[in-house]
């Protein structure tokens, strides 16, 4: 075999980001975004029965200095990579955590940065409301609710319903744009349709529907899973709302774009030109892809519910992490998936949700317990 | 200037990682692990980074690539094989 002149010469480094089809290193989406969901303190006042955290000392929780150097290395990877920093700030209760505003203040000035999110509980943000209005980059809140009072107050603690309505209330006077996240398990299955209703009442803009994943102190709630065939009914009714709100020119936008989506309508996979926004549903798993997650120790892991560490920014760098992490590669390629995910056509697009069959297994490379197909 | 001596054993600069995915006919790059930049490289250019083990001399390296590779003009791959070293010490990939 003869050398090719020409492939000595590609050896010139010439390029800073790579592309591969399905095997990428960054994710060139048309968006180009690259998200961090960023938790920043362990401390909660709520302990809801399925939370995926069961650390809630605040002993390690970072100082102003501790999260400015966290910041700084998130900018510096977005900044290599030419990438659009989409930053989730969540914790623990993030409200909680008293260097929050001075943290979203030095957010605000990395030109990386584009988009900051809050994820909380919405019980403590009436004393925020004032401090928050001021950051151009604050894209949303998103505050998790798991039905009507009785049942929301029996997962997440009572009086938090209330609360949560009137930290709705009070963010859409201000402007801010709310989102409220549902994490679907038996308990609150049928409380779906009254959901969609309320978030429409309550002018909410975007409502998410997320899997339960049995980790961390919802370890335990592995029989408040739903099965396959629960999971398919309820997602298809959500489609069918979804749809149907769409048509009327509602302006809630319910977010699908999750692993299974797809399954239900493969037309309308996420980044479809020919697909309305509010009508896309699926996504593939983004592990590995354009997304990780920070703990409040800087310890990295692949996603929050894949509760394996891969590295941490105290000792190493972001790039060392994203390049070497042999989770990360192993996801990546997606021939190494199993089970019925190793063999299916829309693996691109879906790939099963990598946590779940982490936290029902213990192999995260395993087939999605929940999938019906 | 740069020079490459025959003798010389180099090896590839800790900030710098070599992959290699085994997909579609190998998929191949250089990390560089502290400064974020990431090269996409091919087969050769792989199998040339990842014989500069610190251990194996270049002249020993050029010989494990003609033994891999036959060529009918060994003289012209060596000049571009060289050239390649000079850019690797000068870009501080090989050290």
């Amino acid at each position: 075999m003869k050398i090719p002149e020409t492939e000595i010469e590609i050896m010139i480094p010439d390029q800073q980001t790579c592309d591969s089809n399905n095997h990428r290193v960054n994710n060139q989406n048309l968006d180009n975004e690259f998200y961090f969901q960023w938790h920043i303190n362990n401390k909660c006042n709520l302990r809801c029965s399925h939370c995926y955290q069961n650390n809630y000392s605040d002993s390690s929780d970072p100082s102003l200095q501790e999260l400015k150097y966290v910041a700084d290395k998130i900018d510096q990877a977005l900044t290599v990579w030419r990438k659009d920093g989409r930053i989730a700030i969540t914790g623990g209760e993030p409200f909680l955590q008293e260097n929050l505003i001075n943290l979203l203040y030095y957010l605000e000035h990395k030109s990386s940065i584009k988009k900051i999110s809050i994820l909380t509980n919405g019980t403590l943000i009436k004393d925020f409301i004032d401090s928050l209005k001021i950051f151009n980059k604050l894209h949303y809140v998103q505050i998790s609710l798991e039905g009507g009072k009785e049942k929301n107050d029996l997962i997440r603690g009572n009086g938090v319903f209330d609360k949560v309505i009137n930290s709705t209330n009070l963010l859409n006077k201000s402007g801010i744009s709310v989102r409220w996240m549902v994490t679907l398990q038996k308990r609150n299955i049928d409380e779906v349709p009254y959901i969609i209703d309320f978030a429409i009442e309550n002018n909410v803009d975007t409502l998410i529907f997320d899997r339960l994943i049995p980790a961390g102190k919802g370890k335990s709630m592995k029989n408040m899973l739903l099965t396959p065939t629960e999971l398919l009914r309820v997602y298809e009714y959500i489609l069918h709302r979804s749809d149907e709100e769409y048509s009327k020119g509602s302006s809630l936008r319910i977010l699908k774009l999750r692993t299974l989506w797809i399954l239900i309508d493969p037309k309308r996979g996420a980044k479809n030109a020919n697909t309305p926004l509010k009508k896309e549903a699926g996504a593939s798993c983004s592990i590995g892809m354009d997304s990780l997650c920070i703990l409040p120790d800087a310890t990295v892991l692949p996603c929050r519910r894949l509760d394996i560490p891969i590295g941490n920014l105290k000792s190493e760098s972001l790039f060392k992490i994203w390049y070497t992490s042999d989770v990360l590669w192993k996801i990546r390629d997606r021939r190494n998936l199993k089970g019925k995910c190793h063999s299916c056509d829309l693996i691109p697009r879906c790939s099963g949700c990598r946590a779940m069959a982490y936290a029902i297994t213990g192999d995260y490379l395993e087939e999605d317990p929940q999938c019906w197909k | 200037m740069l020079e490459v001596k025959e003798s010389e054993t180099l090896k590839i600069a800790e900030q710098y990682v070599l992959y290699k995915l085994d997909v579609n006919g190998g998929l191949f790059w250089l990390f560089n692990i502290e400064e974020g930049s990431c090269f996409k490289l091919n087969e050769t250019s792989f199998y040339i980074l990842s014989c500069f083990d610190g251990k194996a001399s270049i002249s020993e390296i050029f010989q494990q690539l003609l033994s891999r590779y036959p060529t009918e003009n060994p003289e012209k791959v060596s000049n571009d094989f060289t050239g390649i070293v000079k850019i690797l010490k000068k870009e501080n990939i090989l050290s």
